[in-house]
Order: C-alpha cells, then sequence, then structure tokens
C-alpha cells in the first residue's frame, strides 16, 4: 500500500462573497486516522470537496505528496470522499452496484466488500432506493472500507446507523487499518463516541485551523481543576479557561494549555483535584469562543 | 502507481450503458412502426420505411441521453476519482459509438422490414424502402442519420451541463443555446425552418450542396464539443 500525504497550503475557498475557507494550511501525516471536527457550517465538507479535487480552491493548493490533486488523474484515483449520497433514485441493486468502484477502483477487495456486506446485513435483492437511511449509509461504509484507497474520507458517513452498525463500522476501520493502513480521515459531529479511533485531530471553525495534532497530545493540554472557588481562582490565574461550572462552594473549571509539573504539584498543595477533560468537550469549547 | 488512461474504459462503460437504453427505444419504436403499419393498412394510406419514421425520434433519444449524461455521468464518474478530462473523453467516445449503434440499428430494421416486404406486401412508402437500393443516395442518408443523432447528444449534453452547473435560468439561457444549435444543424440539412424567420439566411438545399452541409455539421459538432469541455473542464462536483 502507498502512503499518501496531504497538505492543504494557504487555502481560501468563496462561494461568491461567503468565505468557507479562510487562508486554511493543514498537513496531514499518511497512514494515520485523522478526525476532522467542527460545527455544522464550519467548513469540514468545503475542505474535504478540495481534497477529493470536487472543486477547486479560490486561492492556495491542495497537495497529496507533492502534486497538486485538482484534475490529477493518478492523484485522485487514489482518494475516496463518501459522503451522504442521495439514494433516492437507485434503483440498482447493491452487488450490480458495487461493480463500478470494482471496476475503477484500483485496490477494490471483492471479498472483503462481500464480508462486510454480511456484517452490516445488507439486503442484496432489493434496490438501494428502498432501503434505509442507516443501510444506504452502511453501503457507503462498504465502499469506502473495500476500496481501500490510499486516501479514505467518510463525512458524517454514518448518519442513520444505528448503534450496532456504527460500532460495526468503527470497528472494521480499526481492524482494517492495522492490516492495510492508509490516511483515513473522518469528519464527525459524534465526538465522544468517536474520538479512540483518532490518531490525530483537526478541529477547524468558521472556516479557520484551530487546531491540529496528535490526539494524546491534545486530550493532555485540558484540564479541569476543581476545588474550593478562591483557591481555583487563584490557581488558574493566567491559564486559558475554557468554561467554569460552580456548586456552593466548590468550583470546577476547564483550562487549556499543558500544566507543568510544577502546577500540579502546587495543586496537590492546595488540595484541588485535577481531572481531564474529553475531546468533546475541547471541541465545545474552544470553538464556543468564537462564537 | 502506475498512470493509467482511464477515459477508454469511461467510453466503454458509458457506450453500453446508454445502448441498453437504446434498445429499450428501438423496442418500442418497432412496436409502434407496426401498429402503425396496421392502421395504414386500414385506412389505406401508407407508413415511412423504419429508417426514415425513426429519424426524429432517434435524435430526440439521443437529446435525451445527452441531458442524463450531464446529470448522470459526469458527477458520478468524478465522484469516483475519476479526473474531468477523462470523464469528457470517455463520454465523447461513448456518444460517438452510440450514435452509430442508433444509426445501425434503424438501418438494420429498414433492411429487415425491406426484406420481409418482397415477400408480404407492406403499407410502407416505396421510395423510403429503397435507400438500399439507391447507390447514390443511401451512404448520404446513412451519414446525415448519424451526423444528427450525435449533434443531438452533444445538445442535449450542453443543456444539461448548462442546468447542472448553473442556475435555472441561465440554464434556460442554455436551451436557447440549443435551440440555436439545432436550428443551424437544421439550416445545414436544408430544413426551411431559418431561412423563414431570419430573411436574410439563404435556403441551401441539402442536394445542392452536400459538402456544404457536411462542413458546416462537422464545424457545429466542433464547436459543441469545445464548449462542453470548456465548461466542465474544472466544473464543481455537487455533493
Amino acid at each position: 500500500m502507498m502512503e499518501a500525504h496531504i497538505k492543504i497550503d494557504n487555502v481560501t475557498l468563496k462561494f461568491g462573497k461567503f468565505e468557507a475557507l479562510k487562508d486554511l494550511s493543514l498537513s496531514l501525516e499518511s497512514n494515520r486516522i485523522h478526525g476532522l471536527i467542527g460545527r455544522n457550517g464550519a467548513g469540514k465538507t468545503s475542505l474535504l470537496s478540495l481534497i477529493a479535487a470536487f472543486r477547486e480552491t479560490t486561492e492556495g493548493q491542495v497537495f497529496i505528496d507533492g502534486e497538486p490533486v485538482f484534475e490529477n488523474a493518478d492523484k485522485m484515483l487514489q482518494v475516496s470522499f463518501i459522503y451522504n449520497k442521495d439514494y433516492k433514485e437507485e434503483y440498482e441493486k447493491i452487488p450490480q452496484f458495487l461493480e463500478f468502484p470494482e471496476y475503477y477502483r484500483p485496490s477494490y477487495d471483492k471479498e472483503y466488500a462481500d464480508y462486510l456486506l454480511k456484517r452490516f446485513k445488507l439486503p442484496l435483492d432489493k434496490p438501494i432506493s428502498k432501503l434505509s437511511k442507516g443501510m444506504q449509509s452502511a453501503l457507503n461504509a462498504v465502499i469506502g472500507l473495500a476500496s481501500r484507497s490510499p486516501i479514505t474520507i467518510f463525512d458524517e458517513a454514518y448518519v442513520g446507523m444505528d448503534a450496532p452498525a456504527r460500532e460495526i463500522f468503527y470497528q472494521e476501520i480499526l481492524a482494517d487499518q492495522a492490516k492495510h493502513p492508509r490516511t483515513f480521515i473522518l469528519s464527525t459531529h459524534l465526538v465522544s463516541e468517536m474520538d479512540y479511533l483518532f490518531d490525530q485531530v483537526v478541529i477547524i471553525d468558521q472556516g479557520r485551523l484551530v487546531l491540529n495534532g496528535d490526539y494524546e497530545t491534545i486530550a493532555s493540554r485540558g484540564a479541569s481543576i476543581t476545588g474550593a472557588a478562591d483557591q481555583v481562582d487563584a490557581f488558574v490565574a493566567g491559564l486559558k479557561v475554557l468554561n467554569e461550572q460552580k456548586l456552593g462552594g466548590t468550583k470546577s473549571v476547564m483550562v487549556y494549555g499543558a500544566l507543568s509539573e510544577e502546577d500540579q504539584q502546587k495543586a496537590q498543595q492546595l488540595g484541588l483535584e485535577i481531572g481531564p477533560v474529553s475531546l468533546q468537550d475541547l471541541f465545545i469549547h474552544l470553538t464556543e469562543e468564537a462564537h | 502507481m502506475k498512470s493509467v488512461k482511464l477515459y477508454p474504459k469511461i467510453a466503454r462503460d458509458s457506450f453500453l450503458e446508454q445502448f441498453k437504453w437504446s434498445i429499450w427505444f428501438f423496442s418500442f419504436l418497432t412496436l409502434a412502426h407496426v401498429i402503425g403499419m396496421f392502421i395504414a393498412n386500414r385506412n389505406d394510406a401508407n407508413v415511412e420505411g423504419f429508417f426514415v419514421f425513426s429519424s426524429y425520434s432517434a435524435a430526440i433519444f439521443m437529446l435525451v441521453c445527452g441531458i442524463i449524461a450531464a446529470f448522470g455521468f459526469m458527477a458520478y464518474f468524478v465522484q469516483h476519482g475519476i479526473s474531468r478530462k477523462d470523464m469528457f473523453f470517455g463520454v465523447v467516445i461513448g456518444a460517438f459509438g452510440l450514435a452509430i449503434a442508433v444509426t445501425v440499428v434503424p438501418l438494420a430494421i429498414h433492411g429487415i422490414e425491406h426484406l420481409i416486404s418482397n415477400f408480404v406486401s407492406m403499407p410502407v412508402k416505396s421510395d423510403s424502402l429503397t435507400i438500399f437500393e439507391r447507390t447514390s443516395g443511401w451512404f448520404s442518408a446513412i451519414g446525415v442519420f448519424f451526423l444528427n443523432v450525435f449533434t443531438y447528444y452533444l445538445v442535449g449534453w450542453l443543456i444539461g451541463i448548462g442546468y447542472y452547473r448553473f442556475n435555472w435560468l441561465i440554464g434556460l439561457g442554455f436551451v436557447g443555446l440549443a435551440i440555436v444549435a439545432l436550428s443551424l444543424n437544421g439550416f445545414f440539412w436544408g430544413e426551411a425552418g431559418l431561412s423563414t424567420i431570419i430573411p436574410w439566411i439563404p435556403y441551401i438545399p441539402t442536394e445542392a450542396s452536400l459538402l456544404m452541409s457536411v462542413i458546416g455539421s462537422l464545424l457545429l459538432i466542433a464547436v459543441l464539443i469545445i464548449a462542453t469541455r470548456m465548461l466542465t473542464k474544472r466544473i464543481p462536483i455537487k455533493l
């Protein structure tokens, strides 16, 4: 399997006067699972459609392994962009429908696709338009996984899937990534449910990059400090506060930024409790402040 | 990864898909033709031979295929990682093949009809059955048919792209363009339509100058192909 590294270089994307992406620069390492997180309208799908060469940047350039991707036949073939497609006019049945990716995707694995169809319990004898939304999403997941494209993008591909189906989807991403590593980009709202999948996390908001880093580092940068209100206030002075909650004399403050060894000792002396912050909370509060 | 040229694959695929539709289309058309013959028989009238009979509806069929190509194929191919360039050349070659098929199929049916008419009397105009016998006429008749259906496909494709890429108002503008293109096409092939509307356009009967008609028609096809390529070269694909 080849590697595919993505570089987004000062990219701006405009729709008329509206700027969906604003001078965004970002580098996505190959063969890792990237979680792309952003609120509605943050520009996630815009960014992904640039990577997949569905559209052209207004300014800047998207590179795959150093080559601009737009209208680059070799690079475009390496990208699978899976999103919630409208299947209401798709009268074909699944086996016929899958002939197309099998024929065009160089790394498509039919055996694996058949295995996934069974795992998701997808009916092979019904027109796709007649399947439920969750089943259509599962079909998308099958296409995305079985194509084994060096860059595989799932843009909220889980929509409509029930919890067991989503679980299968996540398990298969991890299992297949272990055997056939590739660059995954998973865009999602369901941060708390999917965060364990991510090697890397990219958060964007209002068309700008908020942060990009590996999951461990980012998760360790958030901390919640709980204790007596005045002591907590004194401790967090000078730190970047994301959120505060107060109950009687006890206060819990969410801070962002690595706490030094010194800070941690100091907290212990003051009898303050330091706890982790979930990626979900970080996402909520990091993207909230801008609004 | 080796770089592979994908447009031959796309040409094959888009041809086969649309050829399947054309089989349906010709089945219905043959049925209509047979029914027409029965009706004509009762009224002591004649119908055109199948080749002539199918020329208008085949053109409309190609127009519709072209429109569907814009909405169905184009986005679908690019969504599967195929460049717009490969998609474009694939679809053009596929359409060329389809135009040949759509010319050959009615010709074959016409031939069968002609054979049967040697044994059974059919209410078919005799002159339209003789295209196989006239040495001068049949080749140009087939050529005209082919150029006509190919042009209609390209016009349909252009309309489809106009609607796909822009809003409905500009799309309507493309329909206007299409009417101009088809009027020109008609003009090259000696339909008097255009010269009665626009007085300064001379009426050229086809027989008078076949060469001019062919050149005009080929030029129109070239313009349509170039325009479609320009419009699709960097076209955003909708989700």
